[in-house]
């Protein structure tokens, strides 16, 4: 029987229940009720059985024998304690490899066992892990890339794969290298890979470095800016690469449901033409209008999934980082079931483990300094998501000290931040959540903080707000001496944005409603100038005005006919615009920005009568 | 002086064919080992300037002894032999610090060319491996 086409179902199982088991461990450890366990010996069972169909014997027997020691808490023929909890987390662990590396492993076309065993090799585990990611990503943002190789291996080089990480260790004995493309090298791997490079590269060296490799072809040196743009094509192909998607089967009904009656509706479209019925035709045109919107909605609600594919990893991340600061802290997720678009959930996965680990490391005291301060011993750490208005609120809340204003304006004074983060002589008790946050989101402010093994590291907080932002989100911090929160805004999907239309100039622009407040008609007695800036004056408040046409460079400001107020936060600021269009939906496509681009975009878009548009960032503006 | 080369690997008809394309190259082969731990051992004693190292091996795989090496000695030479089917073992043994491989069945140039590879390569600084070679 060949089984492989069985593959990504074993895999999404198993990593399902790899999941529940995990849960049940923790759960168990936390003196949670016996039901824990025994989700716990459930999951590694059904694991077994799965392994064992699929042939995999290696998964089988670990997870056979993590169910024997289950069973044996079970019957009570042991106690339950701290090690033994360890001993069966790390069992756990195992577990997950070893279903990973079979899965990788397993033969592609059983029916030429030869032939497949060469061909599949193994992928290799030579990911960036996520902090290595993130630094690389960082490096980019800083735009520390200074220089590209590309390299060529002979068309006939066996292991390819191996070839390339023969390349990347012999350029990083001469070179800082930041990151490749690909990122890692599966048995697919065709030969062609890039190798960013920092600053003070030799390129002498580093072409005698590659080529020294062996099996190179060609040594090519690009700049930063013209692989941008390859880069960005190339990552929208994986983003388009066909993947498996488990989807409710109500949901796909729905679908095909809708379909199906739209097809009915279309063909009476035809007679009804020939007959002239203006009349019937309008109530069928209305019929067909409410259901295309319905079917838009459901074959959205194909990319949802609940948050809880990702939030349940991180009680063990929780954990873990917990243990190794000799911390206790009291994890809670709330509202797992929310849903959200896939593809920003698993953008979310990195910025959230980096905010949780820094609330555990930063932001919730060691055992003694709570009770010093009166606190419960164990430290409060929240998760949660929530529907609101049209999107979702993620929260990451923890009890801890809060975020020391001195502290963090000291620290921006000393790395030079503050004017970038247009701070200067602010003292720490003007100092607004606002604005500490966007001290704290300074690029190069992370690097400089307190490194220790758990946080700090890699991915810093200006990473995490750039990701928020790209995906059109947006994140507030408040902080206190009793806890500090972070609010993570984001649209509910990125596949299609509800936007207002504006004109500015000759063009026509897009601003997404999420930052939104009101538009409203800008009238002359509404302008004022208070202290060198241009306001508006909206009933009893004042909001700077920015004229798009001065921002965008299309025009004279002056007799613009409308104002669209943007808000994140409480930074609010009013954009004068020509004139305002309307609402219409849109699907926001990534771009690729020239070079003199204003900095402004965040994406481009065809509005409904087929004209593209630029994506306005308000949070840009502010 | 000709380079000194130890071979490991558990069939004697590997080690011999090996031997003989060194030698012929005029390479010095200073000893041989059937395991892991041997190949170890003989390369604390005698220091070579190269190792051939087989992955597949008994008594610990070829991975462990290319570890073992470059702990206790962080410039030694590997050379890793391997299978076409084991580029993930080959993957690993780089990532612990091999310097390059060659591909069963051996071809005269090629292990050639691979061992002058290695011989020649400036031994440079680990720290600075990039990522995807790390865990």
């Amino acid at each position: 029987m060949d089984l492989s086409r069985y593959l990504d179902l074993y895999l999404a199982e198993t990593r399902e229940r790899l999941r529940s088991l995990n849960r049940g461990l923790l759960e168990l450890e936390a003196g949670g009720a016996a039901g824990a366990l025994e989700e716990a010996f459930r999951s590694a069972h059904t694991i077994k059985g799965m392994s064992a169909t699929m042939g995999f014997r290696a998964v089988a027997a670990v997870a056979h024998e993590l169910e024997d020691r289950l069973e044996e808490l079970r019957s009570g023929g042991r106690q339950l304690d701290t090690a033994l909890i360890d001993a069966l987390l790390a069992r756990a662990d195992e577990l997950e490899r070893a279903v990973e590396e079979a899965v990788l492993s397993a033969p592609v076309l059983p029916a030429e066992p030869i032939a497949a065993a060469e061909e599949a090799g193994e992928l290799l585990d030579t990911k960036l892990t996520a902090a290595q990611a993130a630094e690389a990503e960082t490096h980019a943002l800083l735009g520390t890339v200074e220089v590209v190789a590309r390299v060529v291996l002979q068309p006939a080089v066996a292991l390819k794969a191996a070839r390339a990480l023969v390349v990347c260790r012999r350029t990083g004995e001469v070179a800082r290298v930041l990151g490749t493309d690909p990122p890692e090298f599966s048995p697919d791997f065709g030969g062609e890979l890039r190798i960013f490079l920092g600053r003070g590269t030799d390129r002498l060296a580093v072409e005698r470095a590659i080529r020294g490799a062996g099996e190179v072809q060609s040594v090519v040196f690009e700049s930063p800016a013209a692989v941008r743009k390859e880069a960005v094509q190339a990552e929208l192909a994986t983003r388009l690469e066909p993947r498996h998607v488990r989807v409710d089967q109500r949901r796909l009904d729905e679908l095909v449901d809708g379909i199906g009656e739209l097809s009915i509706l279309r063909g009476r479209l035809g007679p009804l033409l020939e007959a002239r019925r203006l009349d019937q035709l309008e109530e069928l045109v209305g019929r067909m209008d409410r259901l295309v919107d319905e079917l838009q909605d459901a074959a959205l609600a194909l990319r949802m999934v609940p948050v809880a594919e990702v939030f349940d990893r991180f009680p063990r991340v929780v954990r873990d980082t917990a243990r190794g600061l000799g911390k206790e802290v009291d994890f809670l997720i709330e509202g797992r079931e929310i849903e959200l678009d896939r593809a920003i959930l698993e953008e979310l996965a990195d910025p959230l483990v980096h905010l949780l680990r820094n609330a555990v490391d930063h932001g919730l005291e060691t055992a003694g300094e709570r009770s010093a301060a009166g606190k419960p011993v164990r430290g409060r750490l929240r998760l949660g998501a929530a529907r609101e208005r049209s999107g979702v609120v993620i929260e990451v809340e923890d009890d801890g000290r809060g975020v020391r204003r001195e502290g963090a304006l000291a620290q921006g004074r000393a790395l030079g931040l503050l004017a970038a983060a247009r701070l200067e002589g602010v003292g720490a008790a003007d100092l607004t959540d606002e604005q500490l946050l966007r001290l704290l989101s300074q690029p190069g402010y992370s690097s400089a903080t307190a490194v220790s093994e758990f946080s700090g590291r890699g991915v810093g907080l200006d990473v995490v707000m750039s990701r928020v932002r790209s995906l059109g989100g947006a994140i507030e911090l408040r902080t206190s001496e009793s806890g500090t929160t972070f609010a993570l805004r984001l649209p509910l999907t990125l596949a299609v944005a509800p936007a207002l239309r504006v004109k500015v100039g000759d063009e026509d622009y897009a601003i997404p409603l999420t930052h939104i407040a009101e538009a409203v008609e800008l009238k002359d007695d509404m302008i004022a100038w208070v202290r060198g800036q241009e306001v508006l004056r909206l009933r009893d408040q004042i909001i700077p005005l920015v004229r798009l046409r001065r921002v965008l460079r299309v025009g004279e400001p002056g007799g613009e006919s409308a104002a669209v107020v943007a808000e994140a936060g409480e930074d609010r600021a009013a954009l004068a615009v020509d004139r305002l269009v309307g609402r219409e939906e849109i699907v926001v496509k990534p771009f690729d920005p020239a070079v003199d681009t204003l900095p402004v975009f965040s994406g481009a878009t065809l509005l409904a009568d087929g004209r593209p548009a630029l994506v306005l960032d308000p949070m840009s503006v502010l | 002086m000709a380079h000194t080369v130890l071979i490991c690997d558990d069939a004697a008809f590997m080690r011999n064919v090996l031997a003989d394309i060194l030698r012929q190259a005029g390479l010095q082969v200073v000893a041989e080992a059937e395991t892991g731990k041997e190949a170890v051992e003989k390369y604390r004693e005698l220091k070579p300037n190269l190792v051939l190292m087989d992955i597949v091996l008994p008594e610990g795989s070829g991975l462990d002894a290319v570890r073992q090496i470059i702990g206790e000695f962080p410039d030694a030479r590997i050379l890793v032999c391997s299978a076409v089917g084991q580029q993930s073992m080959v993957a690993e043994a780089i990532r612990a610090g091999a310097r390059d491989y060659v591909v069963k069945p051996f071809q005269t140039n090629r292990v050639l060319e691979a061992v002058h590879r290695v011989l020649d390569s400036p031994i440079g600084l680990r720290s600075h491996i990039p990522g995807p070679l790390t865990e």
